[in-house]
């Protein structure tokens, strides 16, 4: 295993099955040996396990709540649903020149559903939103916090290799850098039913490790969320390991990066999507961009 | 003292910032600013400040009890030197609410990568900086301890905040117990 393919502690702490969604039972010492570094041993050994060692889901579950919410400070302060909004609008408006009236657009992996939230807030999208992934712990914080703010989306559990929950447009934040190889392919072959995917995630960089460090140093106080966010950075996918994945698992989608970095030292394009949609439309798309169609990179 | 009334008002607006910063990143509302979250927050990051405050007061006040300070004047030549560190720091976290208010998305995600990211991190050198310059200036004395006190309040208000209740009880559940 290179070491850009480390895991991040997220990944080894919790298991579930993909067909059933159940709990596997995680032992600790497992995912510490999953991981090569000191750090982030250290952090899964102060996790609460049983007599057995077996991991205490509660205790994990809090522990990715807490830095989920400090992941969303971090894509509040570098505006993601704003980011994110700009592409779904053209999106939208194609579903509904299709005859969807009210198009649904799925954020998949959506853990505590920043995106999805934020979308229903000030999105302005006359879309059904909806966010699934596999952790209740995280759906349930999303669901909560949706319920708090009286917004309009709903949360279900789902699998993100094959969301069984339907979708116009497939989005997500953050996600595909957890999967490697055939599981990247997997992810977006599991989106063919729609009619477009707007994938964000972050764009390498050699800054991109440095920013991560920085931000989640001067940011974050939970030590997973730190390790993770710092380790996302280095395990971020180039733009041509996600096209080519992309493509190839979708050949009927004209897929491109979308208002990347223009330069290997760009500062703000710290996230970037992965932006696909069904050959029939694609032109239409353009034109829906407008002057914004030269930032679609196909 | 017009050096010293600006160390206390940085003080108490590094205090206002200091509640945001503990506060964001504990609560996955999307309306932290409507609901009053954030206000709230940042309004007792700044009562806590204030409240900091009397400890190099009463530093202070020990001096001058203890006899032989003339601590006004020592103070007023004193606080011009840490104010010539911590200033320019204030005025450019300030001045960047400009182009952030002003501008849309990129300006805000580049003011936040090069100003508002870094200067958080070094926040704490620019403090102890500011103090070390005082007391390399004007020795150790009164002056150096009241703002070596002012300063150690500032380092520690981060801590002080993160112990309020409604800061440890994370999240949106958390809110409906927030006053």
């Amino acid at each position: 295993m290179s070491g850009r393919d480390n895991p991040e502690i997220s990944d080894v702490v919790v298991s579930f099955d993909a067909r059933t969604l159940s709990r596997r039972a995680v032992l600790r010492d497992d995912a510490a040996a999953a991981l090569t570094r000191a750090w982030p041993r250290r952090i899964v050994r102060r996790l609460v396990a049983d007599v057995d060692g077996v991991l205490d889901p509660g205790a994990v579950d809090r522990e990715l709540v807490a830095a989920h919410r400090e992941l969303q400070r971090l894509n509040e302060e570098f505006q993601q649903g704003a980011r994110l909004r700009a592409v779904l609008r053209p999106l939208v408006a194609l579903a509904q020149a299709q005859g969807l009236a009210r198009p649904r657009i799925v954020d998949v992996g959506c853990g505590i559903g920043f995106a999805v939230r934020w979308l229903a807030a000030y999105g302005g999208l006359d879309a059904e939103l909806v966010g699934c992934d596999f952790n209740p712990a995280l759906l349930g914080e999303a669901q909560a916090a949706a319920a708090a703010d009286g917004l309009d989306c709903h949360f279900v559990r789902d699998d993100a290799f094959s969301p069984r929950v339907g979708a116009d447009v497939f989005t997500s934040c953050g996600v595909m850098h957890h999967f490697r190889d055939e599981g990247l392919a997997q992810f977006f072959a599991g989106q063919a039913r729609g009619l477009a995917f707007v994938h964000y995630d972050i764009a390498p960089s050699p800054l991109a490790p440095i920013g991560a460090a920085l931000f989640h140093f001067a940011r974050m106080r939970v030590p997973l969320a730190r390790h993770d966010g710092i380790r996302s950075a280095l395990r971020a996918h180039d733009d041509t390991a996600l096209l080519t994945a992309a493509r190839g698992a979708l050949p009927d989608f004209v897929i491109g990066v979308y208002d990347g970095p223009r330069s290997r030292l760009s500062l703000t394009k710290v996230l970037r999507p992965v932006v696909g949609v069904r050959r029939s439309l694609a032109e239409s798309f353009r034109r829906g961009l407008g002057r914004r169609a030269r930032l679609w990179r196909c | 003292m017009l050096a010293v009334v600006l160390l206390a008002a940085l003080a108490v607006l590094d205090g206002g910032f200091a509640g945001f910063r503990v506060a964001a990143g504990r609560n996955a509302s999307v309306r932290k600013w409507a609901n009053g979250y954030y206000p709230r927050a940042i309004g007792r990051g700044a009562a806590a400040a204030g409240c900091l405050l009397t400890v190099p007061g009463l530093v202070g006040l020990g001096f001058s009890m203890g006899g032989g300070a003339d601590l006004p004047r020592v103070l007023g030549a004193a606080a011009p030197s840490m104010l010539a560190v911590v200033g320019p720091y204030a005025t450019i976290v300030l001045a960047a609410f400009l182009p952030w208010t002003l501008f849309g998305v990129e300006v805000r995600t580049l003011v936040s990568v090069v100003v508002f990211g870094p200067l958080t991190l070094v926040r704490p050198l620019v403090v102890v900086t500011g103090w070390a310059w005082v007391w390399v200036a004007h020795g150790w004395g009164p002056a150096a301890a009241v703002l070596g006190a002012g300063a150690a309040g500032v380092l520690g208000i981060e801590r002080v905040l993160m112990a309020w209740p409604a800061v440890r009880v994370r999240g949106v559940a958390g809110r409906a117990s927030e006053g």
